[in-house]
Protein backbone atom coordinates (compact mmCIF):
# COMPACT_ATOMS: atom_id res chain seq x y z
CA UNK A 1 0.00 0.00 0.00
CA UNK A 2 0.84 3.37 -0.81
CA UNK A 3 3.27 5.11 2.09
CA UNK A 4 1.32 7.62 3.70
CA UNK A 5 2.80 11.41 3.91
CA UNK A 6 3.34 12.81 7.80
CA UNK A 7 1.33 15.05 9.03
CA UNK A 8 -2.24 16.14 8.14
CA UNK A 9 -1.62 14.27 4.65
CA UNK A 10 -1.21 11.05 6.93
CA UNK A 11 -4.42 11.81 8.72
CA UNK A 12 -6.49 12.59 5.33
CA UNK A 13 -5.68 9.44 3.63
CA UNK A 14 -6.05 7.06 6.50
CA UNK A 15 -9.30 8.83 7.52
CA UNK A 16 -10.73 8.36 4.01
CA UNK A 17 -9.33 4.76 4.08
CA UNK A 18 -11.00 4.12 7.57
CA UNK A 19 -14.31 5.83 6.18
CA UNK A 20 -14.72 3.81 2.99
CA UNK A 21 -13.87 0.64 4.77
CA UNK A 22 -16.51 1.35 7.66
CA UNK A 23 -18.85 2.02 5.04
CA UNK A 24 -20.97 -0.59 3.46
CA UNK A 25 -20.62 -1.63 -0.09
CA UNK A 26 -22.41 0.97 -2.42
CA UNK A 27 -21.26 2.44 -5.88
CA UNK A 28 -17.86 4.48 -5.34
CA UNK A 29 -19.48 7.11 -7.08
CA UNK A 30 -20.46 8.17 -4.01
CA UNK A 31 -17.37 8.91 -2.77
CA UNK A 32 -16.14 11.44 -5.75
CA UNK A 33 -15.68 14.24 -3.64
CA UNK A 34 -13.56 12.67 -0.91
CA UNK A 35 -11.67 10.52 -3.17
CA UNK A 36 -10.42 13.82 -4.92
CA UNK A 37 -9.04 14.74 -1.89
CA UNK A 38 -7.48 11.70 -0.78
CA UNK A 39 -5.88 11.57 -3.93
CA UNK A 40 -3.65 14.78 -3.88
CA UNK A 41 -2.15 12.87 -0.66
CA UNK A 42 -1.17 9.44 -2.62
CA UNK A 43 2.65 10.03 -3.80
CA UNK A 44 2.73 7.74 -6.88
CA UNK A 45 6.38 8.05 -7.20
CA UNK A 46 6.54 6.46 -3.83
CA UNK A 47 3.84 3.52 -4.00
CA UNK A 48 5.71 2.66 -7.66
CA UNK A 49 9.07 2.61 -6.44
CA UNK A 50 8.29 0.81 -3.25
CA UNK A 51 7.01 -2.52 -5.01
CA UNK A 52 10.04 -2.35 -7.65
CA UNK A 53 11.92 -2.79 -4.18
CA UNK A 54 9.54 -5.62 -3.31
CA UNK A 55 10.39 -7.50 -6.46
CA UNK A 56 14.02 -6.56 -6.44
CA UNK A 57 14.08 -7.79 -2.86
CA UNK A 58 12.73 -11.16 -3.87
CA UNK A 59 11.59 -12.70 -7.35
CA UNK A 60 9.05 -14.94 -5.75
CA UNK A 61 7.13 -11.48 -5.06
CA UNK A 62 4.13 -11.00 -7.50
CA UNK A 63 4.22 -7.50 -8.33
CA UNK A 64 0.35 -6.04 -7.53
CA UNK A 65 -0.34 -5.70 -11.06
CA UNK A 66 -4.34 -6.57 -11.70
CA UNK A 67 -4.15 -5.88 -15.18
CA UNK A 68 -1.01 -5.26 -17.95
CA UNK A 69 -1.79 -1.43 -16.83
CA UNK A 70 -3.14 -1.69 -13.27
CA UNK A 71 -0.68 -1.19 -10.20
CA UNK A 72 -3.03 -1.98 -6.90
CA UNK A 73 -2.37 -0.12 -4.02
CA UNK A 74 -5.20 -0.94 -1.38
CA UNK A 75 -7.44 -3.39 -1.77
CA UNK A 76 -10.52 -3.24 0.83
CA UNK A 77 -13.67 -5.91 1.11
CA UNK A 78 -15.59 -4.02 -1.47
CA UNK A 79 -13.09 -1.61 -3.11
CA UNK A 80 -10.06 -1.10 -4.26
CA UNK A 81 -7.38 1.85 -5.53
CA UNK A 82 -5.61 1.75 -8.32
CA UNK A 83 -2.69 3.22 -10.65
CA UNK A 84 -3.82 2.86 -13.96
CA UNK A 85 -1.97 4.13 -17.25
CA UNK A 86 -3.94 4.30 -20.71
CA UNK A 87 -1.39 5.25 -23.81
CA UNK A 88 -4.00 5.44 -26.43
CA UNK A 89 -4.03 7.97 -29.53
CA UNK A 90 -7.10 6.72 -30.81
CA UNK A 91 -10.50 5.25 -29.04
CA UNK A 92 -10.61 1.89 -29.25
CA UNK A 93 -12.95 -0.33 -31.43
CA UNK A 94 -15.20 -1.84 -29.94
CA UNK A 95 -15.89 0.01 -27.14
CA UNK A 96 -16.22 -2.24 -24.00
CA UNK A 97 -18.46 -1.78 -20.86
CA UNK A 98 -16.56 -0.60 -17.52
CA UNK A 99 -16.43 -3.92 -15.15
CA UNK A 100 -17.93 -1.60 -12.41
CA UNK A 101 -18.62 1.92 -11.10
CA UNK A 102 -15.10 3.67 -11.06
CA UNK A 103 -13.84 7.45 -9.92
CA UNK A 104 -11.34 8.28 -11.89
CA UNK A 105 -8.57 10.90 -10.91
CA UNK A 106 -6.41 11.95 -13.41
CA UNK A 107 -2.99 13.00 -13.06
CA UNK A 108 -1.85 13.65 -16.10
CA UNK A 109 -4.63 15.59 -18.90
CA UNK A 110 -6.57 13.62 -21.09
CA UNK A 111 -9.85 14.02 -23.97
CA UNK A 112 -12.51 12.12 -22.65
CA UNK A 113 -15.35 10.64 -25.14
CA UNK A 114 -18.67 9.73 -23.27
CA UNK A 115 -21.25 7.27 -24.35
CA UNK A 116 -24.51 7.03 -22.56
CA UNK A 117 -25.98 3.36 -23.11
CA UNK A 118 -29.42 3.02 -24.18
CA UNK A 119 -31.47 -0.38 -23.46
CA UNK A 120 -29.00 -1.45 -21.61
CA UNK A 121 -29.77 -3.92 -18.65
CA UNK A 122 -26.00 -5.59 -17.82
CA UNK A 123 -27.83 -9.13 -17.23
CA UNK A 124 -29.93 -9.33 -20.19
CA UNK A 125 -28.34 -9.18 -23.13
CA UNK A 126 -30.22 -6.79 -25.41
CA UNK A 127 -29.54 -6.37 -29.60
CA UNK A 128 -30.87 -3.56 -29.41
CA UNK A 129 -29.05 -2.10 -26.67
CA UNK A 130 -26.50 1.39 -27.77
CA UNK A 131 -23.57 3.17 -26.62
CA UNK A 132 -24.57 6.60 -28.09
CA UNK A 133 -22.17 8.82 -28.32
CA UNK A 134 -22.45 11.97 -26.07
CA UNK A 135 -19.44 14.39 -26.73
CA UNK A 136 -15.72 14.72 -26.18
CA UNK A 137 -14.19 17.15 -23.27
CA UNK A 138 -10.76 17.61 -22.21
CA UNK A 139 -9.85 16.50 -19.11
CA UNK A 140 -6.77 18.31 -17.05
CA UNK A 141 -4.69 16.82 -14.23
CA UNK A 142 -6.56 17.15 -10.86
CA UNK A 143 -9.82 16.53 -12.22
CA UNK A 144 -12.25 13.52 -11.22
CA UNK A 145 -14.50 11.31 -13.37
CA UNK A 146 -17.05 9.30 -11.82
CA UNK A 147 -18.73 6.51 -13.86
CA UNK A 148 -21.74 4.70 -13.43
CA UNK A 149 -20.71 1.42 -15.61
CA UNK A 150 -24.53 0.74 -15.47
CA UNK A 151 -25.23 4.33 -17.36
CA UNK A 152 -22.14 5.33 -19.91
CA UNK A 153 -18.89 4.52 -21.25
CA UNK A 154 -15.96 6.58 -21.48
CA UNK A 155 -12.80 6.77 -23.43
CA UNK A 156 -9.40 8.60 -23.41
CA UNK A 157 -7.25 9.54 -25.38
CA UNK A 158 -3.93 11.19 -25.57
CA UNK A 159 -0.94 11.72 -27.21
CA UNK A 160 0.90 11.04 -24.46
CA UNK A 161 0.34 8.27 -21.59
CA UNK A 162 -2.38 8.86 -19.29
CA UNK A 163 -2.12 8.87 -15.73
CA UNK A 164 -4.93 7.91 -13.04
CA UNK A 165 -6.03 6.70 -9.62
CA UNK A 166 -9.21 4.96 -9.74
CA UNK A 167 -11.17 3.86 -6.98
CA UNK A 168 -13.33 1.06 -8.21
CA UNK A 169 -15.87 -1.52 -6.62
CA UNK A 170 -14.61 -4.92 -6.52
CA UNK A 171 -18.09 -6.56 -7.49
CA UNK A 172 -18.21 -6.63 -10.89
CA UNK A 173 -21.11 -6.60 -13.67
CA UNK A 174 -22.16 -9.77 -14.31
CA UNK A 175 -21.28 -9.40 -17.96
CA UNK A 176 -18.89 -6.92 -20.17
CA UNK A 177 -20.40 -6.12 -23.22
CA UNK A 178 -19.03 -5.28 -26.60
CA UNK A 179 -20.31 -2.08 -28.78
CA UNK A 180 -19.24 -1.42 -32.48
CA UNK A 181 -17.92 2.14 -32.25
CA UNK A 182 -19.26 4.26 -35.36
CA UNK A 183 -23.01 3.10 -34.16
CA UNK A 184 -23.00 1.84 -31.12
CA UNK A 185 -24.56 -1.45 -31.34
CA UNK A 186 -24.17 -4.51 -29.08
CA UNK A 187 -21.87 -6.65 -30.53
CA UNK A 188 -21.74 -9.59 -27.94
CA UNK A 189 -21.31 -9.93 -24.06
CA UNK A 190 -19.19 -12.22 -22.14
CA UNK A 191 -18.25 -13.14 -18.58
CA UNK A 192 -16.68 -10.68 -16.25
CA UNK A 193 -15.87 -14.07 -13.33
CA UNK A 194 -13.66 -16.72 -14.91
CA UNK A 195 -15.62 -18.62 -12.15
CA UNK A 196 -18.92 -18.28 -14.41
CA UNK A 197 -17.28 -19.82 -17.32
CA UNK A 198 -15.60 -22.54 -15.56
CA UNK A 199 -19.00 -23.44 -13.89
CA UNK A 200 -21.02 -23.28 -17.48
CA UNK A 201 -17.63 -25.45 -18.61
CA UNK A 202 -18.36 -27.90 -15.54
CA UNK A 203 -22.14 -27.82 -17.08
CA UNK A 204 -21.16 -29.05 -20.53
CA UNK A 205 -19.09 -31.69 -19.49
CA UNK A 206 -21.23 -33.54 -16.77
CA UNK A 207 -23.61 -32.99 -19.92
CA UNK A 208 -21.35 -35.28 -21.90
CA UNK A 209 -19.72 -37.81 -19.63
CA UNK A 210 -21.88 -37.88 -16.01
CA UNK A 211 -24.95 -39.93 -15.12
CA UNK A 212 -27.51 -39.41 -13.37
CA UNK A 213 -26.07 -38.96 -9.67
CA UNK A 214 -24.72 -35.19 -11.29
CA UNK A 215 -28.20 -33.53 -11.95
CA UNK A 216 -28.72 -32.56 -8.36
CA UNK A 217 -25.73 -30.25 -8.86
CA UNK A 218 -26.85 -29.04 -12.78
CA UNK A 219 -30.50 -28.94 -10.63
CA UNK A 220 -28.57 -26.33 -8.01
CA UNK A 221 -27.38 -24.21 -11.04
CA UNK A 222 -30.81 -24.14 -12.29
CA UNK A 223 -30.58 -21.36 -9.52
CA UNK A 224 -27.92 -19.61 -10.22
CA UNK A 225 -27.90 -15.79 -10.65
CA UNK A 226 -26.65 -15.87 -14.01
CA UNK A 227 -29.01 -16.82 -17.27
CA UNK A 228 -25.91 -18.22 -19.10
CA UNK A 229 -24.90 -20.68 -16.89
CA UNK A 230 -28.85 -21.63 -15.71
CA UNK A 231 -28.80 -22.48 -19.80
CA UNK A 232 -26.05 -24.70 -20.14
CA UNK A 233 -27.30 -26.66 -16.84
CA UNK A 234 -30.63 -27.11 -18.45
CA UNK A 235 -29.08 -28.22 -21.35
CA UNK A 236 -26.26 -30.75 -19.88
CA UNK A 237 -29.49 -32.02 -17.63
CA UNK A 238 -31.57 -32.90 -20.94
CA UNK A 239 -28.18 -34.54 -22.16
CA UNK A 240 -28.28 -37.08 -19.05
CA UNK A 241 -31.78 -37.76 -18.31
CA UNK A 242 -34.76 -35.65 -21.26
CA UNK A 243 -37.60 -36.23 -18.78
CA UNK A 244 -35.29 -34.42 -16.23
CA UNK A 245 -34.68 -32.17 -18.75
CA UNK A 246 -37.79 -31.07 -20.13
CA UNK A 247 -38.67 -29.85 -16.06
CA UNK A 248 -35.75 -28.14 -16.38
CA UNK A 249 -36.42 -25.45 -19.41
CA UNK A 250 -40.18 -25.46 -18.40
CA UNK A 251 -38.49 -23.92 -15.33
CA UNK A 252 -36.22 -21.43 -17.46
CA UNK A 253 -39.29 -20.77 -19.80
CA UNK A 254 -40.75 -18.77 -16.49
CA UNK A 255 -37.86 -16.73 -16.60
CA UNK A 256 -37.72 -13.00 -16.82
CA UNK A 257 -35.43 -12.63 -19.56
CA UNK A 258 -36.78 -12.37 -22.73
CA UNK A 259 -34.39 -14.15 -24.84
CA UNK A 260 -34.07 -17.09 -21.93
CA UNK A 261 -37.96 -17.66 -21.81
CA UNK A 262 -38.25 -17.90 -25.32
CA UNK A 263 -35.43 -20.02 -26.28
CA UNK A 264 -36.73 -22.28 -23.61
CA UNK A 265 -40.34 -22.25 -25.16
CA UNK A 266 -38.55 -22.83 -28.77
CA UNK A 267 -36.75 -26.09 -27.38
CA UNK A 268 -39.48 -27.45 -25.21
CA UNK A 269 -41.85 -26.62 -28.58
CA UNK A 270 -38.91 -28.95 -30.44
CA UNK A 271 -38.73 -31.54 -28.42
CA UNK A 272 -42.91 -31.74 -28.31
CA UNK A 273 -42.88 -32.19 -31.71
CA UNK A 274 -39.61 -34.54 -31.28
CA UNK A 275 -41.33 -36.93 -29.31
CA UNK A 276 -44.68 -37.27 -31.23
CA UNK B 1 -7.06 -45.08 -7.39
CA UNK B 2 -9.06 -42.04 -5.32
CA UNK B 3 -7.96 -38.75 -5.53
CA UNK B 4 -6.92 -38.76 -1.35
CA UNK B 5 -5.11 -42.07 -2.52
CA UNK B 6 -3.41 -40.33 -5.14
CA UNK B 7 -2.37 -37.49 -3.13
CA UNK B 8 -1.02 -39.83 -0.26
CA UNK B 9 0.80 -41.77 -2.86
CA UNK B 10 2.15 -38.32 -4.82
CA UNK B 11 3.35 -37.19 -1.25
CA UNK B 12 5.41 -40.19 -0.44
CA UNK B 13 7.17 -41.29 -3.24
CA UNK B 14 7.76 -38.67 -5.89
CA UNK B 15 10.66 -36.26 -5.72
CA UNK B 16 9.10 -33.28 -7.39
CA UNK B 17 12.72 -32.01 -8.46
CA UNK B 18 13.31 -34.75 -10.26
CA UNK B 19 11.28 -34.80 -13.83
CA UNK B 20 12.12 -38.53 -14.02
CA UNK B 21 10.59 -39.03 -10.46
CA UNK B 22 7.61 -36.86 -11.85
CA UNK B 23 7.33 -38.74 -15.00
CA UNK B 24 7.47 -41.95 -13.02
CA UNK B 25 3.87 -40.73 -11.53
CA UNK B 26 2.26 -41.18 -14.31
CA UNK B 27 1.12 -44.95 -13.26
CA UNK B 28 -0.44 -43.62 -10.52
CA UNK B 29 -2.11 -41.13 -12.61
CA UNK B 30 -3.20 -43.51 -14.70
CA UNK B 31 -5.03 -45.20 -11.82
CA UNK B 32 -6.57 -41.95 -11.19
CA UNK B 33 -7.99 -41.89 -14.69
CA UNK B 34 -9.47 -45.51 -14.21
CA UNK B 35 -11.61 -43.73 -11.60
CA UNK B 36 -14.33 -42.55 -13.83
CA UNK B 37 -16.16 -40.98 -10.85
CA UNK B 38 -13.81 -38.61 -9.04
CA UNK B 39 -13.85 -35.80 -11.08
CA UNK B 40 -17.83 -35.75 -11.22
CA UNK B 41 -17.95 -36.00 -7.60
CA UNK B 42 -15.19 -32.84 -7.39
CA UNK B 43 -16.99 -30.87 -9.58
CA UNK B 44 -20.51 -31.41 -7.98
CA UNK B 45 -19.07 -30.57 -4.67
CA UNK B 46 -17.55 -27.50 -6.46
CA UNK B 47 -20.94 -26.64 -7.64
CA UNK B 48 -22.45 -27.03 -4.93
CA UNK B 49 -19.77 -24.74 -2.87
CA UNK B 50 -20.28 -21.74 -5.13
CA UNK B 51 -23.65 -21.60 -6.82
CA UNK B 52 -24.72 -19.30 -3.65
CA UNK B 53 -21.47 -18.08 -2.86
CA UNK B 54 -20.40 -13.97 -2.69
CA UNK B 55 -18.32 -13.79 -5.66
CA UNK B 56 -16.54 -11.74 -3.99
CA UNK B 57 -15.37 -14.67 -1.28
CA UNK B 58 -14.65 -17.00 -4.19
CA UNK B 59 -11.08 -17.43 -6.11
CA UNK B 60 -10.82 -18.82 -9.50
CA UNK B 61 -8.44 -18.99 -12.21
CA UNK B 62 -8.57 -20.85 -15.77
CA UNK B 63 -8.40 -23.99 -14.76
CA UNK B 64 -9.67 -25.74 -11.59
CA UNK B 65 -7.33 -27.16 -8.90
CA UNK B 66 -8.22 -30.42 -7.57
CA UNK B 67 -5.41 -31.43 -5.39
CA UNK B 68 -2.80 -29.71 -3.65
CA UNK B 69 0.40 -31.75 -2.19
CA UNK B 70 3.96 -31.12 -1.13
CA UNK B 71 5.58 -29.34 -3.57
CA UNK B 72 2.80 -30.05 -6.05
CA UNK B 73 -0.56 -29.19 -7.52
CA UNK B 74 -3.07 -31.02 -9.19
CA UNK B 75 -5.51 -29.60 -11.85
CA UNK B 76 -8.27 -30.47 -14.63
CA UNK B 77 -8.15 -28.37 -17.95
CA UNK B 78 -11.39 -28.50 -19.62
CA UNK B 79 -10.83 -28.33 -23.81
CA UNK B 80 -13.83 -27.86 -25.79
CA UNK B 81 -13.84 -28.16 -29.49
CA UNK B 82 -14.26 -24.62 -31.10
CA UNK B 83 -17.41 -25.01 -32.67
CA UNK B 84 -18.84 -25.46 -29.43
CA UNK B 85 -17.46 -22.66 -27.58
CA UNK B 86 -18.79 -19.54 -25.99
CA UNK B 87 -17.05 -16.12 -26.23
CA UNK B 88 -16.67 -16.16 -22.88
CA UNK B 89 -14.83 -19.78 -22.95
CA UNK B 90 -12.83 -18.49 -26.21
CA UNK B 91 -11.20 -15.92 -23.81
CA UNK B 92 -9.58 -18.98 -21.74
CA UNK B 93 -8.16 -21.17 -24.36
CA UNK B 94 -4.83 -20.45 -25.89
CA UNK B 95 -5.53 -22.78 -29.45
CA UNK B 96 -3.85 -22.37 -32.01
CA UNK B 97 -0.57 -20.58 -30.20
CA UNK B 98 2.90 -22.62 -29.60
CA UNK B 99 4.11 -22.20 -26.50
CA UNK B 100 6.66 -23.99 -23.89
CA UNK B 101 5.96 -23.94 -19.97
CA UNK B 102 8.12 -22.80 -17.50
CA UNK B 103 7.72 -25.65 -14.74
CA UNK B 104 7.16 -29.21 -15.60
CA UNK B 105 3.66 -30.37 -15.98
CA UNK B 106 2.88 -34.12 -15.95
CA UNK B 107 -0.94 -34.68 -18.38
CA UNK B 108 -3.34 -37.39 -18.66
CA UNK B 109 -6.05 -36.93 -20.76
CA UNK B 110 -9.06 -38.16 -18.79
CA UNK B 111 -11.81 -38.45 -21.33
CA UNK B 112 -12.89 -37.18 -24.36
CA UNK B 113 -11.37 -37.38 -27.58
CA UNK B 114 -8.48 -35.60 -26.44
CA UNK B 115 -6.17 -32.41 -28.46
CA UNK B 116 -3.98 -32.94 -31.21
CA UNK B 117 -0.64 -31.37 -30.54
CA UNK B 118 2.55 -29.87 -32.60
CA UNK B 119 5.57 -30.80 -30.29
CA UNK B 120 8.99 -29.32 -30.68
CA UNK B 121 12.01 -28.71 -28.46
CA UNK B 122 14.32 -26.07 -27.72
CA UNK B 123 17.35 -24.79 -25.45
CA UNK B 124 16.49 -22.16 -23.41
CA UNK B 125 19.69 -21.75 -22.12
CA UNK B 126 20.66 -20.52 -25.74
CA UNK B 127 17.53 -18.20 -26.08
CA UNK B 128 17.98 -14.90 -24.84
CA UNK B 129 14.60 -13.86 -24.32
CA UNK B 130 12.63 -10.66 -25.74
CA UNK B 131 10.04 -10.28 -28.31
CA UNK B 132 10.82 -10.90 -32.09
CA UNK B 133 14.19 -13.49 -31.38
CA UNK B 134 14.59 -15.95 -33.36
CA UNK B 135 15.20 -19.62 -32.16
CA UNK B 136 15.71 -22.81 -33.05
CA UNK B 137 13.46 -25.67 -32.09
CA UNK B 138 13.29 -29.42 -32.94
CA UNK B 139 10.28 -30.45 -34.75
CA UNK B 140 8.91 -33.52 -32.98
CA UNK B 141 6.02 -33.72 -34.96
CA UNK B 142 2.10 -34.05 -34.57
CA UNK B 143 0.76 -36.22 -31.71
CA UNK B 144 -2.85 -36.89 -30.86
CA UNK B 145 -3.04 -36.89 -26.85
CA UNK B 146 -5.76 -39.35 -26.47
CA UNK B 147 -7.58 -40.69 -23.92
CA UNK B 148 -5.58 -42.57 -21.21
CA UNK B 149 -2.24 -41.12 -22.84
CA UNK B 150 0.59 -39.71 -20.14
CA UNK B 151 2.80 -37.04 -21.48
CA UNK B 152 5.48 -35.16 -19.35
CA UNK B 153 6.24 -31.32 -20.51
CA UNK B 154 9.64 -30.60 -19.71
CA UNK B 155 10.22 -27.48 -18.05
CA UNK B 156 11.51 -24.61 -20.89
CA UNK B 157 12.20 -27.30 -23.13
CA UNK B 158 8.97 -29.02 -24.64
CA UNK B 159 7.16 -26.25 -26.97
CA UNK B 160 3.25 -27.41 -28.34
CA UNK B 161 1.04 -25.78 -29.97
CA UNK B 162 -2.54 -27.16 -28.89
CA UNK B 163 -5.33 -27.84 -31.16
CA UNK B 164 -9.12 -28.47 -30.72
CA UNK B 165 -10.17 -31.73 -29.76
CA UNK B 166 -13.05 -33.21 -31.51
CA UNK B 167 -14.99 -33.77 -28.16
CA UNK B 168 -15.35 -31.97 -25.50
CA UNK B 169 -12.47 -33.56 -23.42
CA UNK B 170 -10.50 -32.96 -19.84
CA UNK B 171 -7.16 -33.13 -18.92
CA UNK B 172 -5.19 -34.10 -15.72
CA UNK B 173 -1.97 -32.13 -14.90
CA UNK B 174 0.60 -32.31 -11.63
CA UNK B 175 2.65 -29.19 -11.44
CA UNK B 176 5.18 -28.51 -9.30
CA UNK B 177 4.95 -25.63 -7.50
CA UNK B 178 9.12 -24.97 -6.87
CA UNK B 179 8.50 -22.88 -10.11
CA UNK B 180 12.51 -21.58 -10.20
CA UNK B 181 11.82 -19.18 -7.85
CA UNK B 182 10.08 -16.93 -10.25
CA UNK B 183 13.00 -16.55 -12.67
CA UNK B 184 11.90 -18.78 -15.65
CA UNK B 185 10.32 -17.36 -18.20
CA UNK B 186 7.75 -18.72 -20.63
CA UNK B 187 7.55 -18.22 -24.32
CA UNK B 188 4.52 -17.96 -26.96
CA UNK B 189 6.28 -18.40 -30.22
CA UNK B 190 5.11 -17.75 -33.69
CA UNK B 191 6.20 -21.16 -35.79
CA UNK B 192 4.60 -21.44 -39.46
CA UNK B 193 4.64 -25.31 -39.47
CA UNK B 194 5.10 -28.61 -37.80
CA UNK B 195 8.37 -29.15 -39.43
CA UNK B 196 9.43 -25.76 -38.71
CA UNK B 197 13.32 -25.56 -37.25
CA UNK B 198 12.81 -22.01 -36.25
CA UNK B 199 10.30 -19.77 -34.28
CA UNK B 200 9.97 -16.14 -33.55
CA UNK B 201 9.04 -15.11 -29.76
CA UNK B 202 6.14 -13.08 -30.17
CA UNK B 203 4.99 -12.73 -26.57
CA UNK B 204 5.41 -14.09 -22.76
CA UNK B 205 3.24 -15.43 -20.56
CA UNK B 206 1.93 -14.31 -17.34
CA UNK B 207 3.89 -15.17 -14.80
CA UNK B 208 6.17 -12.83 -12.03
CA UNK B 209 8.74 -11.62 -14.50
CA UNK B 210 5.90 -10.70 -17.11
CA UNK B 211 3.94 -8.65 -13.84
CA UNK B 212 7.65 -7.13 -13.48
CA UNK B 213 7.85 -6.04 -17.21
CA UNK B 214 4.10 -4.23 -16.91
CA UNK B 215 5.46 -2.96 -13.07
CA UNK B 216 7.89 -1.32 -14.90
CA UNK B 217 6.29 -0.22 -18.24
CA UNK B 218 3.93 1.73 -15.42
CA UNK B 219 6.84 3.17 -13.86
CA UNK B 220 8.35 4.21 -17.01
CA UNK B 221 5.66 6.80 -17.21
CA UNK B 222 6.33 8.26 -13.84
CA UNK B 223 9.52 10.48 -14.01
CA UNK B 224 10.21 10.70 -10.44
CA UNK B 225 13.75 10.47 -8.71
CA UNK B 226 12.82 7.20 -6.48
CA UNK B 227 11.38 5.71 -9.96
CA UNK B 228 14.48 6.33 -11.53
CA UNK B 229 16.70 5.03 -8.56
CA UNK B 230 14.45 1.99 -8.39
CA UNK B 231 14.78 0.95 -11.78
CA UNK B 232 18.70 1.30 -11.78
CA UNK B 233 18.69 -0.85 -9.49
CA UNK B 234 17.36 -3.50 -10.93
CA UNK B 235 18.83 -3.00 -14.05
CA UNK B 236 22.24 -3.15 -12.86
CA UNK B 237 21.59 -6.64 -10.41
CA UNK B 238 18.83 -8.56 -10.67
CA UNK B 239 18.94 -12.47 -10.72
CA UNK B 240 16.19 -12.11 -13.75
CA UNK B 241 18.18 -11.08 -16.53
CA UNK B 242 14.87 -10.55 -18.75
CA UNK B 243 13.66 -8.12 -15.72
CA UNK B 244 16.80 -6.31 -15.81
CA UNK B 245 16.39 -5.62 -19.82
CA UNK B 246 12.83 -4.55 -19.06
CA UNK B 247 13.76 -1.86 -16.44
CA UNK B 248 16.52 -0.50 -19.08
CA UNK B 249 13.77 0.00 -21.00
CA UNK B 250 11.85 1.65 -18.73
CA UNK B 251 14.26 3.74 -17.40
CA UNK B 252 15.07 4.82 -21.24
CA UNK B 253 11.32 6.42 -21.17
CA UNK B 254 11.73 7.84 -17.49
CA UNK B 255 15.33 9.54 -17.36
CA UNK B 256 17.54 9.10 -20.39
CA UNK B 257 20.37 10.60 -18.64
CA UNK B 258 20.74 7.77 -15.91
CA UNK B 259 19.75 5.02 -18.54
CA UNK B 260 22.98 6.14 -20.68
CA UNK B 261 25.01 5.89 -17.33
CA UNK B 262 23.50 3.12 -16.41
CA UNK B 263 24.19 1.53 -20.11
CA UNK B 264 28.00 2.58 -19.82
CA UNK B 265 28.23 0.65 -16.36
CA UNK B 266 26.93 -2.58 -17.90
CA UNK B 267 29.15 -2.47 -21.34
CA UNK B 268 31.00 -5.53 -19.80
CA UNK B 269 27.65 -7.19 -18.47
CA UNK B 270 27.75 -10.79 -19.80
CA UNK B 271 23.59 -11.74 -19.07
CA UNK B 272 22.42 -12.19 -23.09
CA UNK B 273 19.61 -10.50 -22.90
CA UNK B 274 21.19 -7.51 -21.28
CA UNK B 275 24.34 -8.03 -24.42
CA UNK B 276 21.79 -7.87 -26.80
CA UNK B 277 19.86 -5.03 -25.41
CA UNK B 278 23.44 -2.89 -24.94
CA UNK B 279 24.12 -3.75 -28.67
CA UNK B 280 20.40 -2.07 -29.31
CA UNK B 281 21.35 1.03 -28.01
CA UNK B 282 25.12 1.01 -30.00
CA UNK B 283 27.05 -0.37 -26.74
Amino acid sequence: MGQALPGPFFDAMNNFLQSLGDSPEQSVVHFAADFQQYAKTVSIEEVISKEILRCKATSRHTAAMRSPNALNIHSGSWFCIDVIAYGDAQLIDPLTTHPSDTVFYFLSPANLSSFKLEGYDNGVFNPAARAVFQGNRPISAGDVVAVQSSEEIISLTSSEPILTLALSNRRLNRFAWDFELSQGIALRHYNNYSLSTMMELMAKMLGCYAGESSIPCLQAMLEHDSDTIKWQAAYAIMRIDPRSGIEAFKQLAASTNPSVSRSAALTLEKLQHATV
Amino acid sequence: MTLPEFKDYADANVDFHDPESLFALGEQLSMLGNNRDFLSNFMADFIHQHVKMDVLKSTISQSITIAKGRGYYMRANFWLPEADMTESEAYLFAYHQAHDHNFEMLSYTYCGSGYRTELWTYDYEKVKGHVGEVVDINPLGLHHFECGDVLLYRCNQDIHIQRPPDTPSITLNVIPTQNHLGLRDQYFFNIPDVDSTQGVITHHATSNIEARRTLFQLAGLVKSPAVVTALSDVATSYDCGRSRFEALKALAKCSPEVHSDVCHQLRDDRTPIVKHYLSTVGL
